[in-house]
């Protein structure tokens, strides 16, 4: 009988992992993608709003899913290769225990890493335009790592989901529910899309 | 055992247990995981190495997907017999100590992200009664400035009482001692000063006499002051400074409208002897001895704050309105 929440605990590896990996995928596509495509967090706080903001988002969100897609992938591979007793409890137990929270934070914090040199010199170097927007620019910033944070997760949840459904297995219940993604998916579209609106409202 | 040999054995026992520990200590079960640690080293290197990998500049570049806001028909239309198409070119540097500058655009933007700076530095420092910004697409490529009002206060604080040639030049060292106490006082805060004066008067308390120490909103040191008084004894304003005590000038620097009055005196003093440009003058105030081309520099972003301030507001008909966070860019 399990009494009390699950304990949640944290991969290091995974989570420094996620960070660097979102965060080297964003130079690549800052490099590929051209800048009035490509969403930056400078560009938030400085006077240059990318012109197709909604595909600049999704151009900017594009690393994070892609390292959690990974992520997932590889992870739920390993797992289903290695011995055990029971796999599937075991895939189980650490996708909600340590992957989803590391893949998140791991997210959060590569966006966080991006946004911080620009909170700290937004007196310097803030557009003077919105310069007294402060503390609605930096709200704005930390949804925006929220949805960092939940299109990661997406992706981590979508590799599993995938690959669940290529072995297909009709007597076993899948670990990742098509519900279960569509929510993570919403949240993430929730956050970005309040974040990306309430951007265009005020510099118009 | 003579004393010699005894000591020697006993810097060999002590020389064998510390090399032990050593080893002991080295072979501890380690804090953090080794492959964590490999981790925390192999992807920074990793994320560096793709910031050095410069960005590749074209100019004339059209916009991406142009094609798709043309007005349609167009394939329809004849082809015109002679056509003109605008390549866009590769904007490299030339090999070896070069001043040409390959990128006009980057030049454009490093000129935005200065005004920008400025600007938020005069607005902070309470210099400013009106600042505007300016964006006109009228011409290609689209141009974008700020002009600067500065507050009466502050300027008529900044006009010293000596004689210049020309009244504009008075006015110009009035312009750039705002743009420079302005800097100064975003570098050092309230608090930063008042610990400063704290320490002064401990100082002097401990020792006798105050610290040759940058003082006040302007910063500057009371050495200086007497250097100029010494150099200048035609200027009475500036002459009387060399009789004052120290707690006196203290007491001068102290207050803003007094700094804002010798920062121009001071730059006045280096214009008229040493035919200073306003960087230089910037740069020798700060006492900055190797000038850097980074965007953020001390001595450009006052030259870039007096350029605004003495920058004339167009007339408003004229203009487009201006959309925040315009892009210059095509």
């Amino acid at each position: 009988m399990r009494i009390g929440r699950p304990r949640v605990t944290m991969d290091s590896m995974l989570w420094v992992s996620t960070t660097f990996a979102v965060l080297v995928g964003s130079r690549l596509l800052s490099l590929a993608i051209p800048s009035e495509y490509y969403f930056t967090f400078q560009a938030l706080f400085s006077d240059r709003p990318s012109q197709k903001m909604v595909l600049s988002v999704l151009g900017k969100m594009l690393s994070p899913f892609l390292v959690g897609f990974v992520a997932g992938w590889l992870l739920d591979r390993v797992t289903r290769q290695s011995e055990g007793i029971n796999r599937r409890a075991t895939l189980a137990r650490r996708l909600r225990q340590r992957w989803s929270p590391s893949v998140f934070l791991g997210a959060f914090s590569a966006a966080f890493i991006s946004a911080w040199p620009m909170i700290v010199y937004w007196d310097l170097l803030a557009n003077p335009e919105v310069a007294h927007l402060k503390a609605l620019f930096f709200l704005l910033y930390l949804i925006y790592m929220l949805a960092f944070g939940y299109v990661a997760l997406l992706g981590l949840l979508a590799a599993i989901f995938i690959r669940e459904h290529m072995v297909a297995d009709p007597g076993i219940r899948k670990i990742v529910s098509g519900g279960e993604l569509s929510r993570v998916g919403a949240l993430w579209l929730l956050h970005s899309g309040i974040a990306s609106a309430v951007l265009e409202a005020i510099t118009k | 055992m003579t004393t010699a040999r005894r000591t020697g054995t006993r810097l060999w026992c002590f020389a064998r247990r510390f090399v032990a520990r050593l080893w002991s200590y080295w072979n501890l079960p380690p804090v953090v995981s080794r492959r964590l640690v490999a981790a925390l080293v192999a992807w920074p290197v990793l994320l560096f190495a793709f910031f050095l990998m410069p960005e590749v500049g074209y100019l004339s570049v059209p916009p991406l997907f142009a094609t798709a806001t043309q007005p349609p028909g167009k394939a329809d239309q004849p082809a015109p017999l002679q056509q003109i198409r605008q390549l866009a070119v590769l904007a490299l540097p030339m090999e070896g100590d070069s001043s040409q500058d390959p990128d006009s655009a980057q030049s454009e933007r490093t000129r935005q992200l200065r005004e920008r700076v400025g600007t938020n530095i005069l607005e902070v420092a309470g210099y400013l009664s009106e600042a505007y910004f300016i964006f006109n697409q009228e011409q290609y490529p689209a141009l974008s400035y700020y002009v600067l009002k500065p507050d009466g206060r502050a300027v008529s604080c900044a006009m010293p009482d000596v004689p210049v040639s020309e009244e504009s030049t008075r006015e110009h060292a009035a312009y750039l001692a705002l743009a420079i106490v302005a800097v100064e006082k975003f570098n050092r805060n309230a608090m930063h000063r008042l610990a400063e004066r704290t320490y002064a008067k401990l100082y002097r308390r401990a020792f006798g006499r105050l610290p040759d120490l940058s003082f006040g909103p302007a910063q500057i040191r009371l050495s200086l002051l007497r250097q100029i008084a010494a150099e200048r004894p035609d200027w009475p304003e500036v002459a009387s400074w060399a009789s004052m005590a120290d707690e006196q000038l203290l007491d001068v620097l102290w207050q803003e409208c007094n700094a804002l009055r010798i920062v121009t005196t001071f730059a006045l003093h280096q214009i008229d002897r040493r035919q200073l440009s306003d960087a230089d003058v910037a740069a020798t105030y700060a006492g900055q001895r190797r000038r850097s081309a980074a965007p953020i520099d001390y001595a450009s972003i006052v030259v870039a704050m007096v350029s605004m301030m003495e920058q004339v507001l167009p007339d408003k008909g004229a203009l487009p309105p201006a959309p925040i966070g315009g892009d210059p860019r095509p």
